[in-house]
């Protein structure tokens, strides 16, 4: 993979603590790479279990040239990476669909989780780390050791899956359409998106810390954020939760 | 919000049968009524006076509602549209609070727009007066979140 500038460990706390925790040092397009976490995080720190070596770990470490503003694109990066993964998933013949924003499911269980995180001064970017866990090679047993519906692609696709050229393939993926995404927002990715996301026009309820909402939901605003159509409230736009089918 | 904007909206107030109209915009809140000694306009912040001479009907502008930011102390704005968060998780403690001192480059929250966690770090170092806006609150771009006294 000489395309890539991938700096590789065999253990870390965590890809993303490390990239945040050297943002001002590393390079824009660096990848963080590592065999094992020992505290793979996601949303609100919630453990990412991590000790299958054979998935992937990973923070991709971005600092792109842009303005910060209502429309700024840096929030749709994750959902840009969701359908690249999705994309990559039909290449081994599997049809993976997205929770919103970023979740990547395979017949309801979690196959991949996206967690990004940026850090902003005085309205300026100093960089974005964008996290990837994705389950390639686990055994039955190690998924259900996870507390939620999971699942892994060896286990789908009944073959062992090569993790380097999954990888080759993730990174070509994600950087071809990527300056195009910082472009132009979410427009660039909205037909695709939509398609993966089978709860459009459903009974949702989305979990926001301290309260729910539930209602139905009804698509997306131009910049992504879910609009979700309630009795009490009428339409209303969330920018984070955690939905519940 | 532009002066012409807040005359329109005068103007609106004044010839209708309504007697009053709240309006919120960027951050900036402005009320406007129709009382006996004639319209009334007032604004949250930041601090502005309408010129009486441009308006038709006779203008008296109060004293704000809210102390401005203008008055001693500087604020940080949201960078984003997202979900503001004063602690990295529900169970964490708070970055900060009133009364803080803060130093430059310290982070002071966490806006989160669709799981990009951002943390929003001081560009100026002093004490934080106080926390404009509650934790899981929605927030707009530019909205104010801190209001910090410089050292």
């Amino acid at each position: 993979m000489t395309d890539f500038n991938i700096l590789h460990f065999d253990q870390l706390d965590s890809t993303n603590t490390y990239a945040m925790a050297h943002l001002d040092t590393l390079q824009d397009r660096q990848i963080i790479l590592s065999e094992s976490q020992t505290a793979g995080y996601g949303r609100f720190k919630r453990i990412w279990n991590s000790d299958a070596p054979e998935n992937i770990f990973m923070s991709i470490v971005l600092k792109p040239k842009l303005e910060l503003n209502e429309n700024c694109p840096i929030a749709n990066l994750t959902q840009y990476m969701s359908l690249v993964l999705c994309d990559i998933f039909e290449q081994y013949d599997v049809h993976a669909t997205i929770k919103w924003p970023n979740d990547v499911l395979m017949n309801d269980a979690k196959i991949a989780g996206l967690l990004s995180e940026a850090s902003i001064c005085d309205n300026h970017l100093k960089g974005i780390v964008l996290g990837a866990g994705v389950n390639l090679n686990m055994s039955a047993d190690q998924i259900q050791r996870i507390d939620q519906p999971a699942t892994a692609l060896n286990l789908v696709t009944g073959i062992q899956i090569d993790k380097d050229d999954f990888l080759e393939n993730l990174l070509e993926f994600f950087f071809e359409d990527y300056e195009s995404l910082l472009k132009i927002g979410f427009p660039a990715i909205r037909e695709r998106y939509i398609q993966r996301i089978p709860f459009l026009g459903k009974r949702i309820t989305v979990n926001m810390q301290d309260r729910t909402k539930t209602g139905i939901a009804g698509g997306f605003t131009e910049i992504g954020c879910l609009i979700l159509k309630t009795e009490s409230e009428g339409e209303v736009i969330i920018t984070a939760g955690d939905v519940i089918l | 919000m532009d002066l012409n904007v807040i005359k329109k909206l005068v103007k609106l107030v004044e010839n209708s049968e309504i007697d009053e109209l709240e309006v919120q915009d960027e951050g900036l809140q402005i009320r406007i009524s129709k009382g006996k000694s004639g319209m009334m306009v007032s604004a949250s912040q930041p601090m502005f006076q309408i010129p009486q001479s441009a308006q038709p009907a006779p203008i008296a502008v109060s004293e704000p509602v809210l102390v401005p930011a203008s008055a001693g102390g500087s604020e940080i704005l949201s960078p984003m549209v997202g979900t503001f968060y004063q602690a990295p998780a529900p169970d964490a403690n708070a970055f900060v609070k009133e009364g803080d001192s803060i130093q430059v480059g310290q982070v002071l929250c966490i806006i989160e727009a669709m799981k990009l966690m951002n943390e929003i770090e001081s560009e100026v170092s002093g004490k934080i007066l106080k926390i404009l806006v509650e934790n899981g609150q929605a927030v707009e771009f530019n909205q104010p979140l801190f209001l910090i006294e410089k050292a």
